[in-house]
This record gives structure tokens, C-alpha cells and sequence, in this order.
């Protein structure tokens, strides 16, 4: 009988079928960062990336659950996902202590609460790995922003959850509902994680389909050549070995395997539409050259932007997987994106993302700067709680502790408004 | 009350009297429900009791039904069920029975509440005849008098002539039906021995049930050997023909069910019943609000079913579905006395052709050439009762007609154990064969890791609010036996269901249903979903709640295949859209070879092309399939009329030009 084809294009992989990002997956699982924006493109593997968390965050320690919020309008909707994903015979709750009834009927803050409340009794902690997470949007949009401050807050307090939002870069319009908030933004404090390429060594394992109980034989030629034109993205590795896979083997890529169908093509425009204008520019330079530095980058663009604006744009399309840095050199992330651009990319007439927000969507050093300045707060609330309870016995260390946590609060601050003030 | 005793006593004069005039009458009437009002009007007038009602068990035998009454009160107003002690045991045992303090008795609940303070007591005298309970007869006592025995005597002899009423007059109707019956069978008997073209059989087969059975429409289908589908050969609506050539899918819609089952079907509620194929209305604007259908089958064989539409005069009967269903057998044999006669016909034409050659003086060596080829295909008719077998406007079903597609079935085959895909290709190009041949063969595939268990899914017509009932419908009727006694929360009747319901019903069938098997495989569930463009017009978060069934981890054990004209690239919702879910695969026209062999195979020993015939129709087709065979069916016809058995490249110029207009080639 005929091998099977390996490779998964049509569907998120899951078990032994996925591949790679073991560093970050470690990170969620036991990194200090508690709330994590897992940003990526589409197709670039963040519901795989879920389940396969969801799968390896079941443990002694932890009980993870992998919700979808698609389909969510309201937040009885979002909290109606959550208790559809899990059946009567599921004993992830029963390790919290909880029955499906006891989250019924109950806000999804509430339930978080509740959640946290008795995995701290437990020792153990509670991972929420939120899929399609752009659902809030329509949630806020329906409810108003009150709910999404209810869940930040729950986010922000909670000791034993750790929370993990799933969505593409438009997720980034929840901070523009949060604006006339009178405390920060719905997505500060929370870490942004880009989704990128796969390492190369975890590229050749994908393609070589070495996980598998019956790994792949393929020169190296074809590996390398494979790699060198998807550059470890995973969905277009896995749809360029597809297309390859004849008769139970890989051929090498030829220059027609490498033209996008209707399925790339499409895919590439519908991320490319949320691209503001001036990183469409930058990919539209760097699609008729080989590469080009920040000063060739600038000179080709046509319009003026600050130094320091475009380093921001061009950092977040290397996490994009937009575009490949080696060295001081950049150019396009891969060559099946450098044909699309060549030949099908459209120009909106309206780009859907402004230049500045894409700017302070990408100042992942500000947003860094936010989510460790919520863990310090965080600590100063339990040691002031701490201090309070012990009274006048109240332990040496805990004065000392607050005091320098407080600096390092106003520390941060400092940093922040410089930041803003550069942005601006 | 005892019958022994009552039977020694004498009657007084007045009671002889009625019981004479009751007997008199019986001998004259025509009509029971006059004889009965009557007789109680006299037995009130003698006896005096505040009512007197004949009751009369219904067709289910459960209830009983005013049928009679007489008397200054009519205290009970319709029916009375059986189930109630008193009655039951009365009608049991055959006895007649008193029943005193009727108001503190279960039966008090029957009656009329003001009319039960003026009766004492109730005379409850079962009608019987050859030895079947056929109702009651029903005496209530005026307070503070009791029946003497001779009135007992007189209602029960009473009773006895108005059961015989009863019975007579339901005897005499069921012979006036019989013989309306074997009229209109004699009728149609006639029809169709003063012709035996086929067509015009059908036709006065159909306008006869029409006339008869008062409906608005009626259908003759007939079963395709081959196919298994249901072809509609004549469809009458108010006189015009209509749908002549349609097909049926096997096992679709309630004639499919018909024609598996052999079993009658009344929908009088055509629209909610599930089975209902809602296609066959939307083709010619007719909306089907009661249909009755009943299976035509000839020496075991079901050849055929007969489908009456809309009653003009109520809801078809029970009664009706067997009259018809008898008269459909006869029609069935007359049928295939005419298809034959039809054969046996185009034979002889061609044998006479064959004559005239011979008289003309044709060579005798080419004359035998001649008469060999058509020994030969005499033969190969006779055994086979040759019928055209290319196929238009229908998905092939055969896998011996399905040409040039082994390429896409391999790839598709070799991705579907951890893919969802989307087939598209333009229309007619074949995606609904594609799909059929799909679920063929994965029912068939001998895998050693996946069984798979392809759900075929048509949604044409398929409304949003229908979508996900309609899906687990076609997953449940696929699972059978093996999904009772599952806990889900579908019901066939209900007309909300939503998609959070269909998600948890879908979760319970995968996990009890497919997944890892003691025999060490996987099985894993496959939706065809056919005509999926018409999911383009739902709204978004329908398809958003479909498309986060994958996100479960049950979905592992989940494929969709779509199949559909073109990619929905529309997309509002902030979630990942729909689509980009899936692999896509084009379904592409077929090459030359593969035209080639659809072209010649299905025809081989039979009948030939021309090489240049076979160029053409490729190049007018373009290599979709069916235009290919739409070309070769007429094309196969036209040489048939003509008595050859070579197709030219003018017999397909002829051909294309005639049918260049037609729907199916725009």
C-alpha cells in the first residue's frame, strides 16, 4: 500500500504531528509571564500551538483548557464555549474540586475567579488558553467595555491562572475600545509572544516527518531546498511538501512549485489587507530586491518615517515572519511570500491599520516594560497584605522588599513615559 | 342483569310493538345513521330515559364515537374512551351493564357536569357483531326510577338489530369501495391494453389516479436497474406534463424510502416531515402540503413507486394508501407488459430494415457481415435489455462510469486521514459524482489503520435554520441501530436546533462511535458535504460555530469534504474565516484519454466512434464530463433511431447544434 501523505494542511495538527516551538511552549508552561498574546498571521499554527499546550499542560501541576471563543457575540456566549468544551465525563474540573454546574450560569470573570480560588487551594495552577480571542472584539462591541475590564482584572489578580489569548494582530483594536479608560489598556500587561518561523533544526524534523513512527527518507538536497524556500514557516512547509509529496516521496521544488494557488494567494492577501501602509511599502521594497539595509529600506519607501519608527515596523515583520533579517540586511521572509508579492498582492485603497498604531502595536519593548511593571505590582499587593496581617511583627524583609519594589514601579514609569513621549 | 333469566319473561304488547316496527324498518332502510336516529327516537319515546346515544368504536378500536342520540339531554357530546373501567370491561366481557352512581365513577368525567344530576344511573349494552365489539348502546336513568326487566329485554333485543344495522351498513360500504376500487382498476386495466406505448401507458395510468383520487398532482417513477435511481416518467399537474427525465437519488426523499422499504408513507404535513425531498418542488414552483406514496413491485421486485400530491378534499387515508397500493401492483405488471412490448417493437423495426436491405440486393457477403453485427448486438440487447447508459444530469453512481478521476481520488485518499478539504470546480464538472464515488469508496477501502465512515450531506435547498438538524439527520441515518440508545438532545420533530447542540450531539457520537476500535482501528468520520455554496448566504457566526467544531479534541476523529462551485473569500468576522480551514483542490476537466474512455467504454461491443467524432466531442466539451456524455446520449439515440451502430463526426455536429441552447450547456 501507498504511504500516506504526512503532512497536514488542511486542519490544526495535533499530538505527534506537531513540530517544533519547544522553547516557548516551555515559557507558557512555566515562565513568569502569567497573561501571554500569542500573535501570529493565519495558518501560522496558534490553534495547533493550543492543543498541543492544552495536551502537555495537563499534568500533576496543571489543568489546562483549550477554549474557542469563535462564534462569540456576547459574554454569555463566551462563557457557554467554555462549559461546551467540556463533556460530563471530562475530570479536569473534578481536580479543581468543581462540577460543570458550579461554573453554570456564571459570568466568565466569575468563573476565572472561581478557578483561580480553587487551584491556589489545590496547589496548582490553571492554564486558559484562549483560541480566536478576536472574538472579544464582538463581544465588547455587544457588551460594552465593562466586561473586558472585568476580565483584565481577573487576569491581572488572579495568583494560580495562567492565560494564554490566541489572535492575529487585530486583537490590538480592544486597546482602541480601551482608550477612555481611566486605567491602562486591555492588552498592557499582558506579554505579547510572536509566533515565527520554526528553528531550521525543527524545519528538516517537519519535513523529515521525524516524530513519526515511520520517518521520512529525503536527501538533503530536497530538505534544504525546501527549507531555504518556506524559511520554517510551518503552514507553507507543510503546504509546499504537499504539493511535492508524489507517489510516497518528495521531489525537489522547481521554480513552478513555487507559484502560490488560489489557497496562498488568498491567505497572503487577507493578512497583508491588516499590514499598515508603511509596512506594505517596506514588503513591496524588498519584493524586487534581494535585500537592503535600514537606510536602503528607507530610501526606497518614498514617504518619510522616523528612524526609530521604522525599526519598530520592521522588527514586528521579522516576527511576522513578514520579512528575514541576517545581519543588518533584510529581505523577504520567504520565497513563496516574495513571488506573491511580485505578482498578486493588491493595495487596498484604505489600508485597515494606521501607521501609528502599528508603530505602538510593535513597541514590544513598551509592552514588555507594562507586563513587568503588573508583576511588580502584583508582589507589592501580597506583601502589603503581608505586612498588614503580621502587624507590628511583620518580618524584616517585607519593608525592604516593598521599598525596592516600589522604586524599581517608579523606575519603570520613568522608562514608559519617555517611551510614549518618542512614540508620539 | 342477568341473560338467562330475562330471557323467560314475557314482553308486554307495546314492547313487541316497537320491537316489530324496528324490525320492519331495518328490512327498508339504505341508510344506517337514519335507521339508528330513529330507532332511539322510539326506544326514547317508550322507555323515557333523560338520553339514549349509540356509541360506535373508531378504526383504532380505543375509542368510543357518538354515532346516534335521542332523548331530552345529550349529556355526552363526542367520544368516550374505551380505556375507562366500565367500558372496557362491558365491551370485554360482552355484557350488559348498570352502572349505578355513574357521578362518583371514573365515567362521571365523560359527561356533561349540569346533565349528570338528572340521571340515576346508566344501561351500558354493548353492540356486537360475529362476536367483534362494534360500539355501545348508552341509556341514562332518570333519577329514582331503575329499568324493569322487560325494558332491559327490549333495549338488549334492540341493540341486537341496530349492531346488525351497524354492521350491515359498514359491510355495504366496504363493498361499494371494493367496487370502486375494481372499476377503477378495470378502468386503468382498459387504459392500458387499448395502448401499449409506453409513454402514453403512463400517461392515462397517472390521469386516471389523478380523477380518482381527487389530488392536485401525480407521479409514476420508475426504478433504474442500474443506478438504483428514481426516474420521474410522467407527472401530471392539472392535465401538464412535467419533469419528465428527472432523477432521484437511491434512498433519497420519501419515494427513495418507498422504494427501499416496499412500504406505503402518508405526509400530511408534507413540509415538516423530514423525509420530504424539497428539491423536486423547488424545480417546478409546486409546494407539497400532503402526499401519499406507495411502492410498485413486481414478482418481489419494487420497479417503480406512484406518488399522489395535495388532496383536494382533506388528508389522504389509511384506507386510501391501501386501495392505491393494491392498484399499484397491477399497474406495475401492466408497466413491464409495455416496456417489453416497447422491446420486443424497436426489434422487429430493426429487423425489417434488415430485410429491406436484403430484397434491395446487398452482397451476400456484406449482408452477412450485416446480419453477424446484428446476431450480435441482438444478443448483447437481449441479455443485457440494452438501455442508454451514459448519464445527464444525474452524478454517476456507478464506479464503472466514473472516468478520469483516479488521480484526484488517489490524492484525496492520501490526505483525508488528518485533512478537511474543499473541492471546487465549476459547475457540472462532476463535484457531486466526485463526492458519491468518494463515499463509495471509502466505504469500501480496505485500510488497515482507518475504517472510515463517509456521511453524505446534500445541502441545496438546506436553510440556516435547518443547517445543523439537517447534518446530524444525515449522521444519524448513516450511524443507524449502532447510535440508539445514545443521549443526544436531536429529535427528529424539533424545529430548533441549534449549533452548540449539534457540536455536543457530534461530540457524543465520536467518542462513543469512532475513534480507536478493539480490531485496532481508527474509525474516523467523513461529512460530504455537497452544494456547500448555499452556506455562503448564512450568516457568519453559523459558519464560525461549524467551523470551531474542529478546534474539539474529538475532531481528530473528524473530516469535512465541501464540495462547492467557488471559494467564499467574504469574510466580516474578526475570528479566522471559514474557509482557510481547509485544503483546497480543484476538481479539473477531464484530459483527452480520460474523454476518450468515458466516450467509447460504456458503449464497447455495442457501438462505435469515429475517431474524428471522438475529437469533436472533446473539443466541444472541453472535457467536462457531462457534456461528454451528454453529447454521447444523444448522440447513441440518434444512431439507434437511424438502425446504426457508428457514431460520426456529423452525427455530433447534428447533435451539439440541437442542443447547444439547453440549460445544462449554459
Amino acid at each position: 500500500m501507498a504511504l500516506r501523505n504526512p503532512y497536514t494542511v488542511g486542519g490544526p495538527v495535533r499530538g505527534t504531528n506537531f513540530y517544533g516551538r519547544s522553547a516557548l511552549i516551555r515559557s507558557v508552561l512555566e515562565g513568569n509571564d502569567r497573561a501571554i498574546w500569542l500573535i501570529g498571521n493565519r495558518r501560522i499554527g496558534k490553534t495547533s500551538l493550543l492543543c498541543r499546550l492544552e495536551e502537555l499542560g495537563n499534568n500533576a501541576d496543571h489543568v489546562a483548557f483549550h477554549i474557542s471563543l469563535e462564534g462569540a457575540d456576547t459574554m454569555e456566549d463566551f462563557a457557554q464555549n467554555f462549559l461546551d468544551d467540556i463533556d460530563d465525563g471530562d475530570t479536569r474540573l473534578e481536580r479543581l474540586g468543581l462540577t460543570i454546574a458550579d461554573l453554570q450560569g456564571k459570568w466568565p470573570h466569575v468563573m476565572m475567579r472561581l478557578l483561580d480560588r480553587r487551584a491556589r487551594e489545590r496547589g496548582i495552577e490553571v492554564l486558559l488558553l484562549f483560541d480566536e480571542a478576536e472574538a472579544l472584539i464582538h463581544i465588547a462591541e455587544h457588551d460594552g467595555d465593562d466586561v473586558l475590564r472585568d476580565i483584565r482584572r481577573e487576569m491581572q489578580r488572579s495568583e494560580a491562572l495562567r492565560i494564554v489569548l490566541a489572535a492575529t494582530k487585530r486583537l490590538t483594536a480592544l486597546n482602541d475600545r480601551a482608550r477612555s479608560w481611566d486605567t491602562s489598556p486591555f492588552l498592557y500587561g499582558i506579554t505579547p509572544r510572536y509566533l515565527g518561523r520554526l528553528e531550521a533544526h525543527e524545519t528538516r524534523a517537519l519535513i523529515r516527518q521525524s516524530q513519526s513512527a515511520n520517518p521520512l527518507q529525503v536527501d538533503d538536497a530536497v530538505v534544504e531546498a525546501i527549507l531555504e524556500a518556506t524559511e520554517g514557516h510551518p503552514f507553507l512547509t507543510q503546504w509546499l511538501c504537499d504539493r511535492l509529496w508524489t507517489e510516497d516521496a518528495l521531489h525537489t521544488p522547481n521554480d513552478d512549485d513555487l507559484i502560490p494557488d488560489s489557497n496562498l494567494i488568498n491567505l497572503f492577501q487577507l493578512d497583508y489587507n491588516y499590514l499598515a501602509p508603511t509596512e506594505q511599502r517596506i514588503l513591496r521594497c524588498l519584493a524586487y530586491v534581494q535585500s537592503l539595509d535600514e537606510a536602503g529600506i528607507r530610501d526606497q519607501l518614498g514617504v518619510w518615517i522616523a528612524e526609530v519608527q521604522l525599526r519598530y515596523l520592521v522588527q514586528a515583520l521579522v516576527q511576522m515572519c513578514y520579512i528575514l533579517r541576517s545581519g543588518d540586511r533584510y529581505s523577504t521572509g520567504n520565497r513563496l511570500l516574495h513571488n506573491w508579492l511580485q505578482f498578486w498582492a493588491i493595495d487596498e485603497q484604505q489600508s485597515r491599520v494606521s501607521d501609528a498604531a502599528a508603530v505602538n502595536h510593535a513597541d514590544s519593548e513598551q509592552q514588555n516594560l507594562i507586563a513587568l511593571r503588573e508583576t511588580h505590582k502584583r508582589r507589592l499587593q501580597v506583601l502589603e497584605l503581608q505586612a498588614a496581617q503580621a502587624g507590628a511583627n511583620v518580618e524584616a524583609r517585607i519593608p525592604l522588599e516593598v521599598a525596592d519594589i516600589k522604586q524599581q514601579i517608579a523606575q519603570l514609569d520613568e522608562k514608559l513615559a519617555r517611551l510614549r513621549t518618542r512614540s508620539a | 342483569m342477568d341473560n338467562q333469566t330475562t330471557i323467560q319473561l314475557a314482553l308486554p304488547h307495546t314492547h313487541t310493538v316497537l320491537l316489530h316496527r324496528i324490525a320492519h324498518a331495518l328490512t327498508l332502510t339504505d341508510d344506517t345513521s337514519t335507521f339508528l336516529k330513529k330507532s332511539l327516537d322510539e326506544l326514547s319515546a317508550l322507555l323515557e330515559p333523560v338520553f339514549v346515544q349509540v356509541l360506535l368504536l373508531n378504526r383504532e378500536n380505543d375509542t368510543l364515537v357518538l354515532a346516534a342520540a335521542a332523548g331530552p339531554l345529550k349529556p355526552l357530546q363526542t367520544t368516550l374512551p374505551r380505556i375507562l373501567p366500565q367500558v372496557e370491561a362491558a365491551l370485554l366481557l360482552n355484557r350488559a351493564t348498570l352502572i349505578e352512581n355513574p357521578i362518583e365513577a371514573a365515567l362521571a368525567a365523560q359527561f356533561d357536569p349540569l346533565a349528570t344530576t338528572e340521571f340515576g344511573a346508566l344501561a351500558f349494552m354493548p353492540l356486537v357483531a360475529q362476536g367483534k365489539p362494534l360500539g355501545a348502546l348508552v341509556l341514562g336513568i332518570p333519577q329514582g326510577r331503575s329499568l324493569a326487566a322487560e325494558d332491559v329485554i327490549l333495549v338488549e333485543l334492540i341493540g341486537g338489530s341496530l349492531s346488525g344495522a351497524v354492521y350491515i351498513g359498514r359491510l355495504a360500504d366496504a363493498m361499494h369501495r371494493r367496487n370502486e376500487q375494481l372499476t377503477m382498476v378495470a378502468d386503468i386495466a382498459a387504459q392500458v391494453s387499448s395502448s401499449l406505448e409506453t409513454r402514453e401507458v403512463y400517461r392515462l395510468v397517472v390521469q386516471k389516479l389523478n380523477e380518482y383520487f381527487k389530488v392536485a398532482a401525480g407521479s409514476l417513477m420508475l426504478r433504474d436497474e442500474d443506478t438504483e435511481e428514481l426516474v420521474f416518467v410522467m407527472t401530471l399537474e392539472g392535465g401538464a406534463e412535467k419533469l419528465h427525465g428527472v432523477r432521484i437519488p437511491p434512498d433519497t426523499g420519501i419515494a427513495g424510502h418507498v422504494a427501499q422499504t416496499q412500504q406505503i408513507y402518508i405526509a400530511n404535513d408534507a413540509q415538516h416531515d423530514p423525509r420530504h425531498y424539497r428539491r423536486i418542488d423547488e424545480r417546478v414552483g409546486f409546494v407539497t402540503e400532503r402526499l401519499l406514496c406507495v411502492p410498485m413491485v413486481v414478482k418481489g421486485n419494487t420497479i417503480g413507486v406512484i406518488e399522489l400530491l395535495n388532496k383536494l378534499d382533506g388528508p389522504f387515508s389509511e384506507e386510501e394508501a391501501q386501495r392505491l397500493s393494491a392498484v399499484a401492483n397491477i399497474i406495475g405488471v401492466a408497466i413491464e407488459n409495455a416496456r417489453l412490448f416497447e422491446f420486443v417493437r424497436q426489434r422487429r423495426a430493426r429487423l425489417e430494415s434488415l430485410l429491406d436491405l436484403t430484397i434491395r440486393g446487398l452482397p451476400q457477403e456484406k449482408l452477412v457481415a450485416v446480419l453477424s453485427r446484428e446476431l450480435e448486438t441482438q444478443d448483447s440487447l437481449l441479455s443485457s435489455k440494452f438501455k442508454n447508459p451514459y448519464i445527464v444530469g444525474a452524478p454517476v453512481l456507478r464506479p464503472e462510469m466514473c472516468f478520469g478521476r483516479e488521480i484526484l481520488f488517489k490524492r484525496i485518499l492520501s490526505v483525508l486521514h488528518q485533512n478537511s478539504l474543499l473541492l471546487h470546480g465549476e459547475r457540472r464538472i462532476g463535484k457531486t459524482t466526485v463526492l458519491r464515488q468518494l463515499e463509495l469508496r471509502l466505504n469500501l477501502a480496505d485500510d488497515p489503520e482507518y475504517r472510515f465512515r463517509p456521511v453524505y450531506v446534500d445541502l441545496q435547498g438546506i436553510e440556516e435554520t435547518a443547517f445543523f438538524h439537517h447534518m446530524m439527520e444525515e449522521v444519524l441515518h448513516y450511524f443507524g441501530k449502532r447510535a440508539k440508545g445514545l443521549e443526544l438532545r436531536y429529535h427528529p420533530k424539533r424545529t430548533s436546533y441549534s449549533g452548540r447542540e449539534f457540536q455536543r450531539d457530534l461530540r457524543t457520537l465520536i467518542t462513543m462511535l469512532c475513534g480507536p476500535q478493539p480490531n485496532g482501528r481508527i474509525d474516523r468520520l467523513v461529512l460530504l458535504m455537497d452544494e456547500a455554496d448555499g452556506m455562503y448566504l448564512y450568516n457568519e457566526r453559523l459558519l464560525q460555530e461549524f467551523r470551531r467544531i474542529f478546534m474539539n479534541d474529538y475532531a481528530v476523529y473528524l473530516s469535512v469534504v465541501f464540495a462547492a462551485v467557488d471559494i467564499h473569500r467574504q469574510w466580516k468576522r474578526y475570528e479566522s474565516p471559514l474557509y482557510n480551514l481547509f485544503q483546497q483542490i480543484q476538481i479539473p476537466p477531464l484530459s483527452r484519454a480520460d474523454t476518450e474512455l468515458l466516450i467509447r467504454t460504456p458503449v464497447r461491443a455495442l457501438y462505435e466512434y469515429d475517431d474524428a467524432a471522438v475529437e469533436l466531442i472533446f473539443t466541444i466539451s472541453g472535457g467536462r464530463p457531462m457534456k461528454v456524455q451528454h453529447l454521447c446520449l444523444e448522440a447513441i439515440d440518434h444512431i439507434r433511431e437511424q438502425g446504426r451502430t457508428r457514431v460520426t463526426a456529423e452525427d455530433i455536429e447534428r447533435i451539439s447544434e440541437a442542443i447547444k441552447g439547453q440549460e445544462l450547456w449554459l
